[in-house]
């Protein structure tokens, strides 16, 4: 009984002198994947207006507009649940997802991106990204 | 002439209250434990405490005086059906209250002879008692006067809990007053200066570290505050300068209550001098000793929350009563027993 | 003696987004109510406007932030049972890989719930950094953390990268090291015994009685799970066993998940090292033909039952979900009899119960 006491007394002191596991957002960043799903842009050349995307998307977060002499779609960002179908139903690959996930605005309104704010490129990422790693067998995970 | 004192003892007392040993020791302990006990609790959790407000990059260490500058210019809030006089009375009496036992304790011996203490009595160690019998009384009375469900049942936990936890406490202490003969704080840390009472007496330093717990209300002892049903016990309702008063009363607690053991136990000031502060006054290295000592008890009682969970009020009360009262009588009935084999170890007169 | 009701509203620090009407007296609690529907977003409704593969992303938050890859594993089970679809192997593999990894994802999360719950925060840090790494073993699989809309019908939709196996044996290799900490800390951390163990003691015969599924009717003693008594996917080829508890009570349910965890790290060593090469998905008509099925599969928390009505167009006529935290619910107000209330949080957390599942 007196072993289960202190046990866990010794072990939280060994783990105050290990490295910390916080990320110190948004100074520091975590390095997203190559296949990571931020939000939607869209390729004004390639897209032929097909419509396939309106009609998969779950939640009709994607509608037609005129854009000089063809229709594309504009984005509602405040309904878009990220689930890639879109992406995935494009014949002519012009909607790909990118890696911003901080796209927040202060109306409505502003949430809904017009073909121009559609097909910005990402924001660019802050200077310093690690990811998770094991640096020690027993005891250490950390973020370098 | 003033309370019958001449001049240099006015200034030394006024030294002692508002300095050294006084508010302002009391409110920079207070603001150095909050943040000590942060940041290591939260490096044994693998994360960083306080971060960015400081002078020094990447402490975070004037973050206690950040939340309590942001406490005071809150709104005060008093329930409607609250009783208003014993709802804005109390939270002011328990900081007093617990402000008032570090008047008792010796911290250094004074070059001239005599002790750096406030009030001098011969009866110091019963007045600490006292102090500490009264506070339950604080807290059911905030419990009751906020009107509230969650704070009657927290209030009345903390009574139970704090009453049953006396006993333990006031038995160590008989077996102290049995070894070295007086109620006398300054007399009871001259008696170990061969020995120090730690080595003579281990099973009583168990016994009171534990009931200190209890009585301070930390962790795994946690009930009266922070429970996950109750919300947070009795200082549930209070917001603004109230609530940073009540935080405040439970770190006024913790130096009471480990300058106590401290001399009780391990010695008070005696430790080898050192050097460089012996130069301006010999008094600084036995304050340096007292602090280092309090400091080793602080972290160990710090550290009781970031391992135990939390006991439910009957397993405590059973632990109270069956394990610690019988541990802290059978250490009298040592120290009773074997009388001749320490007699010859305690100097002093 | 006056009886006190007490209301653990949806804004509570330990119940989640639930609601309880406790009928107290002093310390104890007499009866305990459920009150739910906080959560309710008609899933069932919606799911009936929508296509089949318009309906991945509703189905998969029905249990979004712990168990999605498991819900999502039987709304496509009871598809292909219609349709008469047959999966590849390599994507039968790798819905199994994904399903695994995501059950020792939801059963630390259920770790850190219950130190919350007890009071030990230090158990709540570690066990979150540790799943860490298995959410970034998923991100790059799929391409999220947490919602992955992963598998689709006919398969999967993307397939492993490369240098996925050895990384995902490396991680695995350290959680099973990790394991043993999280005993030394929290399961024989002698406060934690005194506080779970002969608290909410579930006897088999009244598990049974109730309907109660899951981890919560192994620790009671009964061995049931819905991977041996009928195997879907590829879980007859893997060779794991079924930990099952002694008494019941509260310790043996914190203490039969953590041996799940060893299970399944065992299955997913056995299944990434022989993956068959092959496709990851078969083309599967947009039409479903007239038929009902019923299927059953084993999520984190227990039995998920899917029971569909098709009737030949493109969206479905009726699609009913039977989710295991509803079926657990039932044992709360039974165990809450005359206990004090101290130990309602304990029972609450080791039935291990999430309030999206029951109102879906």
């Amino acid at each position: 009984m007196v072993v289960d006491i202190v046990r866990p007394f010794f072990l939280g002191l060994y783990h105050a002198f290990k490295r910390t596991f916080t990320i110190k957002h948004p100074f520091v960043r975590l390095k997203p994947t190559e296949r990571y799903r931020g939000r939607v842009m869209l390729n004004i050349n390639r897209c032929i207006s097909c419509r396939s995307c309106v009609n998969i998307c779950p939640n009709k977060a994607l509608e037609m507009v005129d854009l000089k002499w063809k229709k594309v779609p504009q984005y509602d960002a405040g309904r878009c649940c990220l689930c890639n179908l879109c992406v995935e139903v494009c014949p002519t690959i012009a909607l790909s997802m990118s890696y911003e996930v901080d796209f927040s605005e202060y109306t409505r309104k502003d949430m809904i991106h017009t073909p121009d704010r559609f097909s910005q490129p990402p924001k660019p990422i802050a200077e310093k990204t690690v990811t998770v790693k094991i640096i020690d067998k027993k005891f250490g995970v950390a973020h370098r | 002439m003033v309370l019958g004192l001449s001049l240099p003892e006015l200034i030394e007392l006024i030294l002692k209250v508002l300095i050294f040993p006084g508010v302002a020791f009391s409110l920079l302990f207070a603001m150095i434990v909050i943040w000590f006990e942060r940041k290591f609790l939260a490096r044994i959790m693998l994360r960083i405490g306080p971060l960015h407000v400081g002078p020094i990059n990447r402490t975070g260490l004037l973050q206690p005086i950040a939340d309590f500058l942001k406490l005071v210019q809150k709104e005060i809030i008093v329930p409607d059906n609250a009783h208003k006089f014993l709802y804005n009375l109390a939270p002011i009496i328990a900081a007093l209250v617990s402000a008032m036992s570090v008047a008792f304790i010796p911290y250094a011996p004074k070059p001239g002879g005599g002790y750096w203490m406030i009030y001098y009595t011969p009866l110091s160690l019963l007045a600490i008692l006292a102090i500490f019998t009264a506070r339950p009384f604080i807290m059911v009375g905030a419990g009751w006067a906020s009107n509230s469900k969650y704070c009657t049942i927290g209030a009345l936990r903390a009574a139970l809990q704090l009453l049953a936890y006396e006993v333990p406490i006031m038995l160590s202490l008989a077996s102290i007053v049995i070894m070295s003969g007086t109620f006398d704080l300054a007399r009871i840390v001259e008696a170990q200066s061969s020995i120090w009472f730690i080595v003579l007496q281990p099973v009583g330093f168990i016994v009171i570290l534990i009931a200190m717990m209890a009585e301070l209300g930390r962790r795994p002892f946690d009930i009266p505050f922070a429970e996950q049903e109750v919300v947070f016990g009795w200082p549930t309702e209070y917001t603004g300068a109230q609530f940073a008063l009540v935080m405040v009363s439970e770190y006024f607690d913790l130096c009471a209550a480990t300058s106590l053991i401290t001399v009780l136990f391990l010695g008070g000031w005696s430790g080898p001098a050192i050097p460089l502060l012996n130069d301006i006054s010999p008094m600084l290295s036995g304050i340096f000793w007292f602090l280092f000592k309090m400091a080793i008890l602080t972290v160990i009682i710090i550290m009781g929350r970031g391992i135990f969970p939390r006991l439910r009020i009957d397993q405590l009360l059973d632990a109270g009563w069956t394990v610690l009262i019988p541990l802290a009588i059978i250490q009298i009935l040592i120290t009773l027993f074997t009388a001749q084999w320490w007699l010859p170890l305690i100097g002093g007169s | 003696m006056s009886v006190m009701k007490l209301s653990m509203g949806p804004q509570h620090p330990i119940t989640g987004h639930f609601r309880f009407i406790l009928d107290v007296d002093g310390d104890l609690v007499l009866k305990l109510e459920p009150d739910i529907g906080y959560t309710h977003r008609g899933i069932e409704k919606l799911v009936e406007k929508r296509t089949y593969l318009q309906n991945l992303p509703v189905i998969e938050r029905v249990n979004s932030y712990c168990d999605s890859l498991g819900t999502m594993l039987g709304y496509l089970e009871v598809i292909e049972e219609v349709m008469g679809l047959n999966v590849p192997e390599r994507a039968k593999y790798l819905r199994v890989i994904s399903a695994e990894l995501n059950r020792i994802a939801s059963h630390l999360y259920f770790l850190c719930l219950t130190s919350v719950a007890t009071g030990l925060e230090t158990m709540l840090m570690w066990p979150i950094n540790d799943r860490e790494l298995i959410l970034d073993l998923l991100e790059r699989l799929s391409g999220q953390r947490i919602t992955y809309t992963y598998q689709t019908i006919g398969g999967v939709r993307f397939d492993m990268p490369d240098g996925f196996k050895d990384e995902a044996l490396k991680r695995l290799d350290y959680l099973e090291k990790r394991l043993e900490d999280y005993y030394k800390m929290l399961v024989h951390n002698h406060t934690f015994q005194l506080r779970t163990k002969n608290v909410g003691i579930l006897k088999p015969s009244d598990a049974v009685k109730l309907g109660v599924v899951g981890p919560n009717l192994r620790a009671s003693g009964v061995k049931v799970d819905v991977r041996k008594d009928e195997p879907y996917e590829v879980y007859d080829r893997f060779d794991f066993l079924i930990p099952t508890g002694k008494n019941g009570d509260s310790y043996d349910r914190v203490e039969i998940r953590l041996k799940e965890i060893e299970q399944s790290i065992h299955i997913l060593r056995q299944a990434l090292k022989d993956v068959p090469k092959g496709a990851i998905k078969t083309w599967a008509p947009p039409i479903v033909p007239k038929g009902e099925a019923y299927s059953r599969v084993e999520a984190a928390r227990g039995e998920f039952g899917y029971y569909l009505v098709g009737d030949g167009t493109m969206k479905p006529y009726r699609l009913k979900i039977s989710p295991p935290s509803f079926r657990n619910l039932i044992a709360l107000p039974h165990l809450c009899r005359n206990v004090p209330l101290a130990d309602v949080p304990i029972i609450y957390i080791s039935l291990d119960l999430i309030p999206m599942d029951v109102d879906r």
